[in-house]
């Protein structure tokens, strides 16, 4: 693929990416079962990317996490934070938005 | 051989301080429970290779350590467009610059030092002025949120479409001539004093001198902000009005001295100068016409600016 259209898909990606496992993360998840899950719904994120990307969420705000031991690991898991349910109506409204005019125009044309 | 413990302490080395040891523990424990889960559906342990493809799938430990760190920039997007214009002018004005310089030492006859002057010397002022500038648009960036600038905007504050504009190449020859014209002023052995700037030294050559220096020092910043800014305002007109009266007042208070104190100090600057009544005259004449040449161009600029105002745009820089 070339890198132009590379990188226009990457850039789409991006912000579906984020939105999806903000939405996954109303329910607490550990990186891992995070990214299982959103293989098991068809994202197959890299963790090089997904990992990253759900610190920088919970740097912003949109996430809690914690510390805990289970099934004698240590693993560190992920939930919504008030502020991010906020947010996730918002970009699921948006979502909706894009969703319904992207398929308006694919009708019209 | 430890694996993941070696691939994990190859990313710490470039992650963040403030969270080197959070992130490398959690990165840590996520492979730990991959490889457990792969060995559950194996029913085996991993072999050497496939722990290796799994880490080499995880990622380059200095990719994955930057994905953590984010994706800073030294120079954001929006602002990027005036950095990229401000560094051009830069490299304009220094090449002028050393363009004068060069020449300046040239004709000054100091051979020894025009022909080194002095790419290394242009480059050390070059670079140093392209670190400082990157370094003020990281900082302005950073601490003067432009992007609230650049989003709290009023569109009636664009330049008008019919705005006079100063062409890039117009503005940048009278840079040139003007840093060249500081220049040559500057060989001048006068004292920067108010004395000699009221004409109490009884000598029209240091005064004018001097009232010429001021003069450039206002026009010059006027041109370079065209270079910018290329509309003409009121208030560039302004700066031009106020620059062409000082030259005038300059004018005006050497007409008041004595012609002959000239004509003796010419004679101290150029002994082979022949002092005469003429050249009294002359000085007399040619300040006379300076006068009447800028007194010109100020009511040119005042009708520019009635005209501007007529239009219903009075001022169309942004920055005013």
């Amino acid at each position: 693929m070339p890198d132009r259209v590379e990188a226009m898909r990457l850039e789409l990606r991006r912000g579906v990416i984020a939105l999806a496992v903000l939405r996954v993360l109303e329910q607490e998840h550990y990186g891992y079962s995070l990214r299982k899950l959103l293989l098991e719904a068809g994202l197959d994120i890299e963790e090089g990317t997904l990992y990253p990307l759900v610190r920088r969420l919970e740097s912003h705000g949109l996430l809690r996490s914690r510390w805990t031991v289970a099934e004698g690991r240590r693993r560190r898991y992920y939930q919504l934070s008030g502020e991010g349910r906020a947010v996730v109506a918002d970009l699921r409204q948006e979502w909706q938005v894009l969703n319904g005019a992207i398929a308006c125009i694919e009708e019209n044309m | 051989m430890n694996w993941i413990g070696r691939y994990v302490a190859q990313i710490r080395l470039f992650l963040p301080e403030s969270n080197r040891s959070d992130v490398a523990e959690e990165i840590a424990s996520l492979l730990h429970e991959q490889v457990e889960d792969r060995e559950r559906q194996l029913g085996r342990k991993l072999e050497q290779q496939e722990m290796l493809e799994l880490l080499k799938s995880f990622g380059h430990p200095f990719k994955v350590a930057a994905a953590y760190r984010g994706g800073g920039s030294l120079i954001s997007e929006s602002l990027f467009p005036l950095y990229a214009l401000v560094i051009r002018y830069l490299v304009i004005i220094l090449l002028a610059l050393y363009a004068v310089s060069v020449t300046g030492y040239y004709l000054s006859g100091r051979e020894e030092t025009w022909l080194q002057f002095r790419i290394g010397d242009f480059l050390d002022i070059g670079l140093f002025y392209f670190a400082l500038t990157t370094i003020g648009f990281h900082l302005a960036d950073r601490y003067l949120h432009t992007r609230d600038w650049l989003v709290d905007w009023d569109p009636q504050r664009l330049p008008a479409e019919n705005a006079r504009r100063e062409p890039l190449f117009s503005s940048a020859v009278a840079v040139f001539f003007l840093l060249a014209w500081l220049v040559i002023l500057s060989q001048v052995p006068v004292a920067h004093s108010v004395d000699v700037l009221l004409g109490e030294g009884d000598n029209r050559l240091y005064t004018f001198v001097l009232w010429l220096k001021l003069q450039v020092l206002i026009t010059l910043p006027v041109y370079i902000w065209l270079m910018f800014q290329p509309h003409w305002t009121t208030v560039k007109h302004l700066l031009i009005m106020i620059a062409d009266s000082v030259v005038i007042v300059g004018a005006l208070i050497c007409l008041s001295i004595d012609g002959d104190a000239f004509s003796r100090v010419m004679t101290q600057i150029a002994p082979d100068f022949q002092p005469s009544i003429s050249a009294a005259v002359l000085t007399n004449w040619i300040l006379g016409l300076w006068i009447l040449v800028l007194a010109w161009d100020v009511v040119t600029c005042a009708l520019k600016i009635r005209q501007e105002w007529g239009k219903g745009m009075p001022d169309a820089s942004p920055g005013n």
